[in-house]
């Protein structure tokens, strides 16, 4: 038994288009993808506003950040020096 | 014979045709690679990771409405029609997939590996466009730029110039026969548009306002990124050739290597160009950079973008010469861009790809003048009017207004660009103290086992 449309190879292959499973609910796939989609771009935004939020209460103290900030630069002169 | 035939374009159309795909994804991916090194250290995780998250986000767009919009929109100019004929690429329709559909011709449908080129191709004006913008956008706002570039725009530019049908190739002769020029000018249009709205990053501007580049935290990773991204144009080429092609010449028909257009050409000739391209730009790269080897290659893309259009046609000499040109005028358009409109170009997609694809479409059209695109005999020929227009339709109303009003529309929406305390602490905060908090702890086991083994022992 199969729920795809080829159940036989012993036939013209001009009469079988598509072999995927289900054939006919391509409308019903379309629609989930497009709500995953737009579900998707809003999840990605939450994620970030997420970030942002952490990060600004974590450095909400500017010298922690100007520290954080010389840091970075302490370790991009370390690695220049280790690559010359 | 029918049975040799259909083995024959069996192994050039399945087998060739999914082999120049695989060699094709070399070139976003290697332009990911690019945002990776070119961004600064505490972003390139994040850098990488928003190239490549674009790729899933533009099939799902192509999918479900890019590839039927390319098919929709090709007649013109305006809406003349073309939807009828559009339905078999709808999302719901069941041809592309795993299948036999056959062709008018008796031949298998090649709509699967078609799509998958117009992925490809999508996906590599996404990362064009994220490579102008990295550090300081909100990867929600830059995938709903990606939905209109890869969605609308790029199936407009790909349905009016880049299809046997479009109406920028029947009434004004444009000719892109590989189509990353086509796609480079877009995104670079677009890329400037939306850099116009988001603005420089903060590490960038000096005290008077002045605009100033940051050097790249790898450039190792540039370097491959873009070898990465010429080996993928070559795949582009072979993609968009239709080898053992039946083209009806005068009476007969004979079976050649036809390009999107349904002409003749020679794909070899065309990686020869493509070759001749990178030998320019990387000769007078060498002199204008004296000799840096990632700057130079940086100026090589735009050598190779400029001579892309016309490469099924010149002589490899001629390439090389326009190639230099190419990197002369867009490596100092990449600085004019800087200083003169503070323009915050990360990776130099609107000089490089922009400036270049758009440069590179009018010298085409004015050398290759007369030449005729198709063999259908109604179309007008290649000439300097139909390639500089289209350049400016791509540029400017399918890249920079759109780019420029959606960029508006989501700053508005306060869905654009990152908080400051972000952008300055980076993305990748928490990878980098992962690896902190790794390594200490892969310290301490190694000092407790030498401890442990060595100074204990009797």
């Amino acid at each position: 038994m199969s729920i795809g449309p080829v159940n036989e190879w012993d036939n013209s292959l001009a009469d079988v288009t598509s072999v995927a499973p289900i054939a006919g609910a391509e409308a019903l796939w379309a629609g989930i993808i497009f709500v995953f989609g737009i579900w998707f771009v809003i999840a990605i935004y939450r994620i970030g506003a997420g970030q942002e939020a952490d990060v600004a209460q974590e450095f909400s103290d500017p010298d922690l950040l100007r520290r954080l900030l010389a840091y970075f630069e302490g370790q991009s002169e370390q690695e220049s020096n280790n690559d010359t | 014979m029918d049975n040799e035939i259909a083995a024959t374009r069996i192994l050039l159309v399945e087998g060739i045709g999914i082999l120049a795909l695989v060699l094709a994804l070399m070139a976003p991916l290697g332009l990911s690679l690019v945002t990776m090194g070119c961004g600064r250290f505490r972003n390139r995780f994040a850098n990488l990771g928003a190239s490549v998250l674009l790729f899933p986000f533009v099939f799902v767009v192509s999918y479900l409405f890019g590839w039927m919009f390319s098919f929709a929109f090709a007649s013109g100019p305006g809406f003349t029609g073309g939807f009828q004929s559009a339905w078999h690429a709808a999302p719901w329709g069941d041809r592309l997939g795993p299948g036999f559909h056959q062709t008018e011709s008796g031949a298998f449908s090649t709509d699967t590996q078609d799509f998958i080129r117009f992925v490809l191709l999508g996906w590599l004006a996404c990362v064009i466009l994220a490579g102008a913008v990295l550090e300081r956008i909100k990867i929600g706002g830059l995938l709903l730029l990606a939905t209109l570039l890869s969605g609308f725009c790029g199936s407009l530019a790909v349905g009016w110039g880049w299809s046997e049908r479009g109406w920028m190739v029947a009434l004004m002769g444009y000719h892109d026969p590989v189509g990353a020029t086509t796609i480079a000018t877009l995104a670079g249009g677009f890329a400037l548009g939306v850099l116009r709205i988001l603005g420089p990053r903060i590490a960038s501007v000096d005290d008077s306002g002045q605009t100033h580049g940051i050097g790249p935290n790898s450039a190792g990773l540039v370097l491959a990124g873009h070898t990465l991204f010429l080996l993928g144009l070559i795949g582009m080429i072979l993609a968009s050739v239709e080898l053992a092609a039946p083209v009806q010449l005068g009476e007969v028909t004979q079976y050649v290597a036809a390009t999107v257009y349904g002409a003749p050409t020679d794909p070899a000739g065309q990686v020869l160009n493509l070759i001749a391209a990178v030998m320019g730009g990387l000769m007078i790269g060498s002199i204008l950079t004296h000799a840096d080897i990632t700057r130079t290659m940086t100026l090589t893309i735009a050598s190779v973008i400029g001579t892309l259009p016309a490469s099924d046609f010149f002589n490899p000499l001629q390439t090389v010469l326009l190639a230099m040109f190419f990197a002369w005028v867009c490596g100092n358009a990449r600085d004019w861009l800087e200083r003169k409109f503070n323009l915050d170009d990360v990776t130099g997609s609107v000089a490089l790809f922009g400036f270049s694809g758009f440069w590179g479409l009018v010298i085409s059209g004015i050398l290759l003048w007369g030449i005729p695109v198709s063999t259908v005999p109604a179309y007008v020929h290649i000439n300097p009017f139909g390639n500089t227009t289209a350049a400016m339709i791509l540029f400017w109303v399918l890249g920079f207004i759109p780019g420029n009003i959606a960029a508006r529309i989501l700053r508005y929406a306060g869905g654009l660009r990152i908080d400051r305390t972000l952008e300055l602490v980076g993305h990748d905060l928490e990878v980098l103290r992962d690896v902190e908090d790794t390594t200490s702890a892969a310290y301490m086991r190694e000092d407790r086992y030498v401890r442990e083994e060595f100074q204990e022992r009797p």
